[in-house]
C-alpha cells in the first residue's frame, strides 16, 4: 500500500514522519544510523553526494564542497559554488547548485527512509515568500515527490493537538524556534479541531544565529589572549559553537580548546555571556511575541498554553522569556524536534485519506484544520495623496492578513483618466499593512488592455479568492466592457524537471 | 515628477475655474430664484461632539423651507467661493483637501446630501447641516480670506461640475453666507505664481543640502541638474529654451554661493516657507533625499539637515519618515546618529518607555519584512535597521 509522509525540511536538521497503521504519526529513523533528525548538512563528494551528520563532519576536510544552511537560500536567486565554498548571485556563468537542487538531496535522503510514498506534505516557515515556496516545490520535483506545503506552526499544533491524552485546548502559543527560523502561532484548539489565527516570524533567527554570535566571542577572547583573528567564516567552527551552545543549556560555564592561527587556546564562556551576545536576537523574540499578542487581539492571560517546537527552545533564556511574558511556563514532554514532521505526516493523512486503511482514516476523522492567509496580498493603484495633494502609486490591500481561509474579496477602484489604454494587473504580497510600494513584492503584473473609450470614473474591480490550498484566483474586470484578466497563482514548481535538475546527478548517501 | 504631475493638475485646473466664472453664477441664479424662504448660519468652532470630530470648522445649520413642489426628495448642495476681491460678485472656487469633500471629477469643495420633503417641507427650527473643517480647505492665495457659503436646496437630479450647475432652474431655494479663513499656507494660485520662485528655492535647498558634508559632489550636482531638466522638459519649446537658460545660470551661480558657505540657510528656509505650498515643499524635500543618497551614502550631516527641514518647513513628519525610508532602504552606507535615529522612527521625548516601545515594535516589523528583499542593499539596510530597533528597545527596557 502506498504511504503518505509528513517531512520538516529544517534548517540545521531535517524529519519525515509516516501515520503508523493505527493513523499515529511515527518519525522515521535513518536505517544506516538510527537518528531521527538528519542533518540539513550536504557534502559534494567526488562522484557521490553525502547528506546528513556525515556531511557536516567533512567540513574539516573540505570545506568548501559542504553545504550548510540551504533554507536560508530558498527565496534568493544563487547557486552554490563548489569552487568558492559559497552561495553566489546567479549570473548563470558561474556553475554550481541551486537552492532546490541542494534541497532536493535532503529530501531524497529522507525519502529512502520509507518507501512506496504517493504523496508528501513538507513543511515551511508560516512567513516563507511565494518564492521560497515555489523553490521548496522545485525541490520536491527533483526528488520526484508529489508535495502539497503547510506552515510549521501550524503542522506543530496539529500534532499537538491530536496527542493521544492531550490536554490542549482554548486558544494556545505555538513558540517554534529552530535552526534558522522563528515562528509564532496563536491558535484555537477544540478537541481535534485547530483553527489558526495569526501567524508571524522572523525567517532569519534561530540556533544559528546563536552559533555565530558564540562564534565571535570565541574570536574576541582569542584576540584578546593571542593578538590574533580567528577566521570567523570557518565552518569548523561552527560546529564547535553548536557544542558549546548545547552545554550552556545545562551548565553554566564551559570550557573549549580553540585551534587559531597562534596556536590552541583554551577559552572559557559563561551563560551570562551567551545570554549577553544574543541579546538583540531575544528583543526580535519578544518583539514577535507581542506582534502575536497583538494580532490575535488577546492578552497573556488569553493563552491557555504555550507550546515549544524546535530544539533552540532548549535554551534557558528562551523558556525565561516565555514564562515572563506569558506568566507562565510553556508546555514540556513533547518532542520539540519532531513535532513539526509528526503534525505534517497527519495533514498528509487529512489531505490523502483514499491512501489510508480503515484504522488511519477512522484516527484522524475528528482532525480539522482550519488556516488563515499568512500575508497581506493587495494591489498597486494610483491614489491621490492627501497631504501631499498628489497622485501616487500605492499598495491597497485586497485580502487582508489573517483573513481566514477560503475567502473572497472584491474591491471596486475607478479608471484613472479618459482614454485609458490598460490598466497594470499586479499583485502584491507584503507581510505588513504597507501602502507604500516600495516594501512590498510585486508576484505578478500583466496588463489588461482597456475597451476604447474608456472615461475617468468609470468603474473597474479587483477580486480574489484564495483557498485553503494556497491557491488565489485574481480576477482584474472593467465593468463595462467586463474585460477581464485573470491571475491563477498557485503554489507550484516552476519549471520542467529537465532545466531543474542540470547538472544534478548523484548517487546519494 | 510628483511635483510635475500637480502642476499640471493646477494648470489644468487654473484654466477651467477662469472658465467657469466668465459668467456669474450669482446673476443667473437671482433671476431663476424669486423668493428665498431658506436661511443658514454659519458658527466657527468645534463641531457638536456628537460628530466625533475634534477640529476647528464651520458648523453650518439651516433653517425654513426645505421642499419640493412634486418630488418626495430634494438634493442640498454646498459650495464655496473665495470672495475676498469683491463679496458682490461671484468669487474664485476653492479646492478641497479631501476627496470625501471634492466634486466627483475635480478638486474643488463641494458637498451634497438628500433629504426626504414634501411640498410644503419645512424645517422650523435650526437644525445642524454640516461642519466643515477648516484644514480641508484650500483657497487661491494665502492669507486672510473671505469664503461665502453657498447652500443650494435643488431637485434631486441636479449635478454640478467645477462650481457650475448643469440645469439653474433645478434650483429650488438658496442661501449664503461670508465667513473668515486665515490661511497660512499658499493658495492654489499662489502654487502658479510663485513656481518659477519656488523652483529656484528648491535649487538652493538642494544645493546646501549637497554642501553640507563640506564638498559638492558632481553625483549630487547631477541630481539637480536633472530635476531642472525634467521641468523643462514639459514645457513648450520657446519657454523651455528660456527656462533652460535661466537654470543653467541660477544653478551655476548658486553652485558658486554654496561653495563658498554663503547661503544662510535660516533666511532661505524661511523665504521658501513664504511661498512654497505644501506640495512644493514635499517636492523639494524629496529633491533633498534624491541629493542625500547620490553617492550611495546617508551621512549624519545629511540627515541632520533633512531633518531640520522637515521640521521648520512644517510638513507632516510621519509622511516625511516614510520618504526618508525610501531612501534609508536604498543607500549602501548609512551614517545616521543615535538621535535623529529616534526622530525618525517617530519617537519624541514626551513618549513614555512603553509608548516607545510599542512603536519601535510596529518599526520592527515594517524593516523585518524587508530583510529578504532580493536587493542586496535593501537586505543590509533592512538587517541594519532591525538591529538598530533591537538595541534601542534595549535601552526602554521594553
Amino acid at each position: 500500500m502506498s504511504k503518505v509522509v509528513g517531512i520538516d525540511l529544517g534548517t540545521t536538521f531535517s524529519a519525515i514522519a509516516e501515520l503508523d497503521d493505527l493513523g499515529n504519526p511515527e518519525v522515521l529513523a535513518d536505517p544506516e544510523t538510527g537518528n531521527r533528525i538528519t542533518r540539513s548538512a550536504v557534502f559534494f563528494a567526488k562522484d557521490k553526494v553525502i547528506v546528513g551528520e556525515k556531511a557536516k563532519d567533512a567540513i574539516v576536510t573540505n570545506e568548501k564542497k559542504v553545504v550548510l544552511e540551504v533554507k536560508r537560500q530558498m527565496e534568493n536567486d544563487v547557486i552554490y559554488s563548489v569552487k568558492e565554498g559559497e552561495f553566489v548571485d546567479n549570473d548563470g556563468k558561474i556553475k554550481g547548485y541551486t537552492p532546490s537542487q541542494i534541497s532536493s538531496l535532503i529530501l531524497s535522503k529522507l525519502k529512502d527512509f520509507s518507501s512506496k510514498i504517493s504523496k508528501a506534505v513538507i513543511t515551511v516557515p508560516a512567513l516563507f515568500s511565494e518564492r521560497a515556496r515555489t523553490a521548496t516545490l522545485d525541490a520536491a520535483k527533483i526528488a520526484n515527490l508529489d508535495v502539497e506545503l503547510i506552515n510549521e506552526p501550524t503542522a506543530a499544533v496539529l500534532h499537538y493537538a491530536n496527542l493521544p491524552g492531550t490536554s490542549i485546548s482554548g486558544r494556545v502559543l505555538i513558540f517554534d524556534l529552530g535552526g534558522g527560523t522563528f515562528d509564532i502561532t496563536i491558535a484555537a484548539v477544540k478537541g481535534k479541531k485547530v483553527d489558526v489565527i495569526t501567524s508571524v516570524g522572523d525567517k532569519e533567527l534561530g540556533g544559528q544565529d546563536f552559533d555565530r554570535e558564540i562564534i565571535n566571542l570565541l574570536a574576541s577572547k582569542y584576540k584578546k589572549a593571542k593578538n590574533s583573528n580567528l577566521d570567523i567564516n570557518d565552518k569548523s567552527l561552527l560546529e564547535v559553537a553548536e557544542k558549546i551552545k548545547k552545554v550552556l543549556s545545562a551548565k553554566e560555564k564551559v570550557s573549549e580548546i580553540i585551534e587559531g592561527p597562534k596556536g590552541p587556546h583554551k577559552i572559557d564562556i559563561s551563560r551570562n555571556e551567551f545570554e549577553n551576545s544574543i541579546d538583540t536576537y531575544i528583543e526580535k523574540i519578544k518583539m514577535l511575541m507581542e506582534e502575536a499578542l497583538e494580532r490575535a487581539d488577546c492578552k497573556p492571560a488569553n493563552i491557555n498554553q504555550t507550546l515549544l517546537v524546535g530544539g533552540s527552545t532548549r535554551i534557558p533564556i528562551i523558556t525565561d522569556i516565555i514564562k515572563k511574558i506569558m506568566k507562565k511556563a510553556p508546555v514540556k514532554g513533547v518532542n520539540v524536534d519532531e513535532a513539526v514532521a509528526c503534525g505534517a505526516a497527519l495533514y498528509a493523512g487529512l489531505q490523502n485519506k483514499s491512501s489510508l486503511n480503515s484504522a488511519q482514516k477512522k484516527a484522524i476523522s475528528k482532525v480539522e484544520l482550519n488556516d488563515v492567509c499568512n500575508h497581506y496580498m493587495g494591489t498597486l493603484i494610483i491614489a491621490k495623496d492627501p497631504e501631499k495633494n498628489t497622485f501616487v502609486e500605492v499598495n491597497d490591500i485586497v485580502i487582508p492578513r489573517d483573513t481566514k481561509l477560503p475567502c473572497s474579496i472584491t474591491k471596486n477602484y475607478q479608471v484613472l483618466v479618459d482614454d485609458q489604454k490598460k490598466i497594470e494587473c499586479s499583485v502584491t504580497q507584503s507581510e505588513g499593512e504597507e501602502s507604500d510600494v516600495e516594501f512590498v513584492h510585486v508576484i505578478a503584473n500583466e496588463p489588461l488592455e482597456l475597451k476604447k473609450g474608456a472615461k475617468q470614473g468609470d468603474p473597474f474591480k479587483v477580486t480574489y479568492s484564495y483557498d485553503t490550498n494556497g491557491n488565489m484566483h485574481c480576477v482584474f474586470e472593467e465593468v463595462k466592457s467586463k474585460r477581464k484578466h485573470e491571475l491563477n497563482l498557485k503554489p507550484a514548481s516552476s519549471k520542467d524537471l529537465k532545466e531543474l535538475r542540470d547538472n544534478l546527478d548523484f548517487d546519494i548517501e | 515628477m510628483e511635483g510635475i504631475v500637480v502642476w499640471i493638475i493646477i494648470i489644468i485646473g487654473w484654466m477651467f475655474i477662469k472658465n467657469v466664472f466668465s459668467k456669474s453664477d450669482d446673476e443667473i441664479i437671482s433671476e431663476t430664484v424669486q423668493d428665498n424662504p431658506f436661511e443658514i448660519k454659519v458658527k466657527s468652532g468645534q463641531p457638536p461632539t456628537e460628530t466625533g470630530l475634534k477640529l476647528d470648522c464651520f458648523n453650518v445649520e439651516m433653517k425654513g423651507m426645505v421642499n419640493h413642489p412634486t418630488d418626495p426628495e430634494v438634493k442640498i448642495i454646498l459650495t464655496l467661493q473665495d470672495v475676498t476681491d469683491d463679496e458682490t460678485k461671484a468669487g474664485i472656487s476653492v479646492l478641497s483637501a479631501v476627496e470625501a469633500f471634492s466634486e466627483t471629477k475635480s478638486r474643488v469643495f463641494s458637498w451634497y446630501s438628500r433629504a426626504k420633503t414634501s411640498p410644503g417641507g419645512y424645517y422650523p427650527d435650526w437644525t445642524r447641516y454640516i461642519s466643515i473643517p477648516k484644514d480641508f480647505l484650500i483657497p487661491p492665495h494665502k492669507g486672510n480670506r473671505k469664503i461665502k457659503i453657498l447652500v443650494f436646496v435643488c431637485d434631486i437630479d441636479t449635478e454640478i461640475d467645477l462650481g457650475k450647475f448643469d440645469d439653474t432652474s433645478k434650483i429650488r431655494h438658496y442661501a449664503t453666507k461670508i465667513v473668515s479663513l486665515n490661511y497660512k499656507e499658499p493658495g492654489y494660485m499662489d502654487e502658479v505664481i510663485n513656481k518659477s520662485k519656488v523652483e529656484d528655492l528648491t535649487i538652493k535647498l538642494g544645493m546646501s543640502m549637497a554642501a553640507v558634508d563640506g564638498h559638492l559632489d558632481q553625483k549630487e550636482l547631477d541630481v539637480i541638474k536633472n530635476w531642472a531638466k525634467g521641468i523643462v522638459n514639459l514645457l513648450d519649446e520657446d519657454r523651455a529654451t528660456e527656462k533652460k537658460k535661466h537654470f543653467s545660470k541660477f544653478i551655476k551661480e548658486t553652485y558658486s554661493t554654496a561653495k563658498s558657505k554663503k547661503i544662510s540657510l535660516s533666511t532661505l528656509v524661511k523665504e521658501f516657507n513664504e511661498v512654497a505650498s505644501k506640495s512644493q515643499k514635499y517636492t523639494a524635500i524629496q529633491l533633498l533625499l534624491d541629493i542625500s543618497s547620490a553617492d550611495g551614502s546617508y551621512s549624519k550631516s545629511e540627515d541632520t539637515f533633512i531633518n531640520k527641514i522637515a521640521k521648520t518647513t512644517g510638513v507632516d513628519l510621519k509622511t516625511f519618515k516614510e520618504m526618508r525610508n525610501k531612501v534609508v532602504a536604498k543607500v549602501d552606507k548609512l551614517e545616521i546618529s543615535e538621535k535623529p535615529t529616534e526622530e525618525s522612527f517617530g519617537l519624541t521625548d514626551d513618549m513614555d518607555d512603553s509608548e516607545k516601545c510599542k512603536i519601535l515594535r510596529k518599526e520592527y516589523t515594517k524593516w523585518n519584512s524587508q530583510t529578504t528583499q532580493k536587493d542586496p542593499k535593501r537586505k543590509k539596510r533592512a538587517k541594519e535597521m532591525v538591529k538598530t530597533i533591537a538595541n534601542l528597545r534595549k535601552q526602554y527596557n521594553c
